[in-house]
């Protein structure tokens, strides 16, 4: 099979993707105001926390995709879960690696075991097992089915991590929260815009990843594609 | 006064950014392998099938 010529909607998408990550760090470099205890590290905590929302929203793709293909047995289902795990990952390791030099300057420290940094690590670990689980196995068909089960387990971990700052103890702070709750990251008007903005971009920006994967995943797998 | 962090926060989008790029990167490399392998397994096949 001869992968399907570029769709004209996934250019746009790359294109609307990449001009709305310029958008949005202009708005977070020039407009939103400098916090007034941490300094201009603080600016990283717009990509950081969209990071971290585009990973989950990956994760929760992946299983839903697992289930579609358990449903369906169409292979088609399993390149999207694979897919949407691959770039959950990459926003996951985003996450974390900006949350650690963010963390140097406030906590003194690079990392510590607290429940959201400690849940998050696991999560990431959990998915990075997924591609290993898939190594070890021989057809592309048990690939598949048991990826699927695999992905739906795990997504257990992504509402424990996104919890895990309201059922424990934690240093981390609580980005959203009921207003006037005494843990609620307080935000200027200008703050919530960029930071809302970042959440928009990343999810454009995951959707146009994740349909590229997928495309490499159809076009690595012709014979599979055909048997569908 | 905020704390001078000017430099981590310079580091932090470099690495934010620089992941990015890595991951657009390598899709774009393994798209042209896939597309290489896929273009001479076609050749294959034709040539085995005269």
């Amino acid at each position: 099979m001869i992968l399907d010529k570029k769709p004209s909607f996934l250019t746009f998408l790359d294109v609307l993707s990449g001009l709305m990550v310029l958008g949005a760090l202009i708005l977070i470099l020039f407009f939103t105001p400098t916090e007034l205890t941490m300094g201009p590290v603080q600016k990283v905590f717009y990509f950081h926390v969209a990071s971290a929302w585009g990973g989950m929203l990956s994760f929760l793709l992946a299983a839903a995709a697992g289930a579609g293909y358990l449903v369906t047995r169409k292979v088609r289902w399993d390149w999207l879960s694979l897919s949407a795990v691959e770039v959950g990952l990459v926003f996951g390791l985003i996450a974390i690696l900006s949350g650690m030099i963010w963390a140097q300057p406030i906590w003194n420290t690079w990392w510590v075991w607290d429940p959201r940094l400690t849940t998050t690590a696991i999560m990431e670990l959990i998915y990075l097992a997924y591609f290993i689980l898939r190594s070890g196995l021989d057809t592309p068909e048990t690939k598949a089915r048991l990826g699927a089960v695999y992905v739906i387990v795990s997504v257990i971990s992504v509402p424990l991590t996104f919890l895990s700052i309201r059922l424990f103890r934690t240093i981390h702070p609580v980005v959203i929260a009921a207003s006037g709750s005494e843990s609620a990251f307080s935000m200027s008007p200008r703050m919530l815009l960029a930071f809302i903005t970042s959440l928009v971009v990343f999810t454009v920006l995951i959707a146009d990843l994740i349909w590229h994967r997928y495309r490499l995943a159809q076009l690595q797998n012709p014979i599979q594609e055909e048997a569908n | 006064m905020p704390a001078n962090t000017l430099t981590e926060m310079i580091l932090g989008y470099g690495v934010i950014l620089g992941i990015l790029l890595l991951y657009v990167l390598s899709l774009i490399l393994r798209f042209r392998r896939a597309k290489t392998n896929q273009h001479d397994f076609s050749e294959n096949s034709h040539t085995s099938s005269h």
